[in-house]
């Protein structure tokens, strides 16, 4: 099945593909546990609404989404025409367009499981912390996040599992160019599209063991934890 | 001024909150009351995790609330100390660093008085353990350390035997007076528990319906209760309704009762305590009544007689005193002194020695 | 256990930060030409790539899609200063509206056919397969690619007559994918997919293009390259005879003219 390729295998892909998923988590964990807070502590008649927007991703085609983010992030796009004021070129068929819309695409998978986690929590332990003299950001770092660990981690592995295997939106927001935008999902299309199935196989077994990776750690922590995760996961 | 004085209105759905008092700044005051009364609601407006629609709320002179001046101190700017019904240790920190939680200063420091208080609370030993390998005692003490270790003006204590075992409390609840004993603090501890309250407090405040119905030193809340949910609360058996009331007399289907002194309270019930009722042989003295049950109690012989309208009531005599027969016919003679008016519902207004901390009076 | 999670929090931020790191300083090759192509042109071109740089040192960087999708994207600003489409149809749209540069649309190659049968053994027994009543047959999606247009016109000049049904793919490429997998015993497939492809199960019969109307593939400069000479020449290498002798050995039609087409 590994047969050779008609070329040699670029391993550009497999790394733009690490780096993508890596920046996207970063920014979406920034992104995502004020907003999973807000969420799971308030009672404001708006939180449906913001509710169903961030999950909006998820049931969206990508296709639908990544032509929509081409028009909106493009030169006659609002967003690519404010980027290229300051940059001279618009969002589109850049690497940081690409963490744009990965982020969109990507965020109910990270901020679900922490909103889970947080809605979870034991909310006596923050109240007990805030009586003990601690300020706000003191009781998010020693006493939400030890608790909600699972669910941090879950977002994390899914946030970033997801968007290694990220197709139709790169697609059409990235554009396929080597060393820029052509992640491993891409590279592998291109393969198969022009035929070469030997150079398709290696880079799709490539991509199936990153995500084996990055899955293991959510599932590998053994049974008082998988238990405690099914009470978190989405 | 030392005390936490607590003027608050709250409203929610089905729960309303009307409470103005002072409690003592020495000294341990239970709040007895039963569940929904809303004792609990009143400990954390204290504490500052709940906020009431208008009121204020002082401590030692302070005020740490007041909706007129538009002050509300969070929680965290509070000298509380609060122990939960379920403790809430951060279980995934050890022994040792729950109590150091509150404490300031340096890390070293910080583990070192903890460690005191390890050794005063004795947890020797357990410094590093996690709160899950602790047995309920275990984990109380805990708790209490940490609420204390950072030397709070107010102490809150939220039924902090509901979760022991109940062949440990009677220990615990010495241990815990033995800790709190002659605290330079505010201490209130919730409970539904009277023996509980009677261990370990010097006041003991009641609440029902959201309102503090009475407040005052243990022995004479438990003697006097003045509100018909403090008689319940404190043990009262033999409460009779009252239907009509003449100058000194009043009465119900039970009978008639004398009484020494004008009524001053908008009195709803009269109540007895158990060892006060005089048994008459001769039926024409007192209310008329038939023994329905003898039961011996150890020390005390417990008799319950049957009214005229079906109404029980209980006497205690000694042991050693001469055996009734059930059956028998007999007076119950209810003297005047020992007869205690009880008020009902919103007619019931703390006196004024229960609000004088808020008028800047506490000793 | 606290510990334990500081300790692997940290191991995962500084592996977070080094990614974050690698990111930003590696972007952005130095490409002098960027060319969109038609995916069923790519092994062609990136040789055609190859030579221009070894003969100029002009970097061409190739990027790879469907022709639907790379119109999509150069409509809306994709940073590409040549288009070879895998038809005529959109960079004759492009340069209609402005988006292609006038008068540089030429024909870089024409497409040619071939039907693969996986049960022939030489390219006359792959001929004789439409003969024998077959029960599947693969094309492109008429009503999408040029390719199926052309592999109808074939079946309707010669008479074929189908037991099943006709198997389409989205495009020739699926088309392909259809015949190779096994799925479909026989298709017409490009002859470029077959021609040099080692492994092949079966033979093929490349057939003779005055069967059906021409596929010609357009090629059209973009106005982002204006005036970008680099762009310009590699244009006019694709009309060389060194890159048509290339071209035609890949299994395409390359016209014998080298005017513009109007």
């Amino acid at each position: 099945m590994v047969a050779a390729s008609q070329h040699a295998i670029d391993m550009a892909p497999f790394a733009l593909s690490i780096q993508l998923a890596a920046v996207t988590l970063v920014i979406l964990l920034a992104i995502g546990l004020p907003l999973a807070w807000w969420l799971a502590m308030t009672k404001s008649p708006f939180k449906p609404v913001v509710e169903t927007i961030s999950a909006l991703p998820l049931v969206l085609p990508p296709t639908v989404l990544g032509f929509y983010l081409l028009i909106f992030m493009g030169p006659q796009g609002w967003a690519g025409q404010a980027w290229a004021g300051v940059f001279g070129h618009a969002l589109t068929f850049t690497f940081t367009g690409l963490v744009v819309a990965s982020c969109i695409y990507s965020l109910p998978f990270v901020v679900q499981p922490l909103q889970g986690a947080f809605e979870r929590m034991d909310k006596r332990q923050v109240e007990a912390s805030l009586t003990l003299g601690a300020s706000w950001p003191k009781t998010f770092v020693q006493v939400v996040l030890p608790q909600a660990r699972h669910g941090v981690l879950t977002a994390c592995v899914l946030g970033f599992a997801h968007t290694i295997g990220e197709f139709g939106v790169v697609l059409m927001v990235g554009g396929n160019i080597p060393g820029e935008t052509q992640v491993l999902s891409i590279a592998i299309y291109e393969h198969v599209e022009a035929l070469d199935y030997a150079a398709a196989a290696t880079l799709s077994m490539m991509l199936v063991l990153l995500s084996f990776i990055a899955l293991l750690p959510l599932y590998a922590k053994g049974r008082k934890r998988r238990r405690q995760l099914r009470e978190v996961m989405p | 001024m030392k005390g936490v004085c607590v003027q608050a209105l709250m409203k929610r759905e089905g729960f309303a909150l009307d409470v103005h008092a002072g409690f003592q700044g020495h000294g341990v005051t239970a709040i007895l009351g039963a569940s929904g009364s809303g004792k609990s609601t009143l400990l954390r407006l204290i504490a500052g995790l709940e906020k009431a629609k208008t009121g204020r709320i002082a401590v030692n002179g302070e005020a740490w609330a007041d909706t007129v001046d538009g002050v509300h101190w969070p929680p965290q700017k509070r000298s509380v100390g609060y122990v939960f019904q379920d403790y809430a240790l951060f279980d995934h920190m050890s022994v040792a660093a729950n109590i150091a939680y509150g404490l300031k200063g340096r890390k070293k420091h910080r583990l070192l008085e903890a460690g005191r208080w390890i050794e005063r609370m004795h947890l020797s030993g357990l410094a590093e353990r996690t709160p899950d390998t602790l047995s309920g005692g275990q984990r109380q003490r805990v708790a209490l350390a940490r609420a204390l270790a950072p030397n709070p003006d107010v102490l809150l204590l939220d039924e902090p035997f509901s979760a022991i075992d109940a062949h440990l409390k009677t220990q615990l609840v010495a241990a815990l007076r033995d800790t709190l004993g002659d605290s330079p603090r505010t201490v209130l501890m919730v409970t539904h528990a009277l023996d509980e309250a009677r261990q370990v407090a010097d006041h003991i405040g009641i609440m029902a319906g959201g309102r503090l119905v009475r407040l005052g030193a243990a022995a004479d809340v438990i003697d006097d209760p003045r509100a018909y949910e403090a008689a319940v609360l404190t043990g009262w058996r033999n409460l009779l309704p009252v239907a009509w009331v003449s100058n000194n007399r009043l009465g119900g289907k039970w009978g008639a009762l004398d009484l020494d002194r004008a009524l001053s309270l908008n009195a709803a019930w009269v109540g007895i305590r158990p060892e006060r009722i005089r048994i008459d042989a001769k039926p024409g003295a007192g209310l008329p009544a038939t023994i329905r049950a003898v039961r011996e109690l150890g020390p005390v012989r417990e008799i319950e007689c049957a009214l005229g309208d079906g109404t029980r009531l209980v006497v205690h005599k000694a042991w050693d005193a001469p055996l009734l027969a059930p059956g028998t016919r007999v007076g119950l003679v209810l003297p005047p002194e020992h007869i205690r008016l009880l008020a009902q519902g919103r007619a019931i207004v703390l006196g004024d020695e229960d609000t004088r901390a808020c008028a800047g009076g506490l000793a | 256990m606290m510990k334990r999670y500081l300790t692997a929090k940290r191991l995962f931020f500084v592996w977070i930060c080094l990614a974050v790191l690698l990111s930003w300083s590696g972007s952005g090759h130095a490409a002098d030409v960027r060319v969109a192509v038609a995916s069923n042109f790519i092994a062609p071109m990136k040789q055609l790539a190859q030579r221009f740089e070894a003969e100029t040192g002009v970097r061409v960087l190739v990027s790879a899609g469907s022709t639907g999708k790379l119109y999509a994207q150069i409509k809306n600003g994709a940073p590409f200063d040549l288009f070879l489409a895998a038809n005529a149809r959109e960079p004759e749209r492009l340069e209609a509206d402005g988006t292609g540069v006038k008068g540089t649309r030429f024909t870089y190659a024409r497409g040619r056919l071939a039907l693969w049968c996986r049960d022939a053994v030489s390219a006359a027994a792959a001929r004789s397969c439409l003969d024998n009543q077959p029960r599947r047959l693969a094309i492109a999606n008429p009503r999408l690619a040029p390719y199926g247009q052309a592999a109808e016109s074939v079946m309707a000049a010669l008479d074929v007559h189908l037991i099943g049904g006709i198997v389409s793919g989205e495009n020739i490429a699926q088309a392909f994918q259809l015949v190779w997998s096994g799925n479909v015993p026989l298709g017409f497939v490009a002859l470029s997919q077959v021609k040099n492809r080692t492994g092949l199960q079966g033979a093929y019969w490349a057939v003779p293009s005055l069967l059906h109307a021409p596929i010609d593939q357009q090629a059209v400069l973009l106005p982002r390259a204006q005036d970008n000479h680099n762009a310009r020449a590699f244009l006019d290498y694709l009309r060389g005879a060194a890159a048509r002798t290339l071209i035609a050995s890949f299994g395409y039609d390359v016209p014998q003219q080298l005017a513009e087409v109007r």
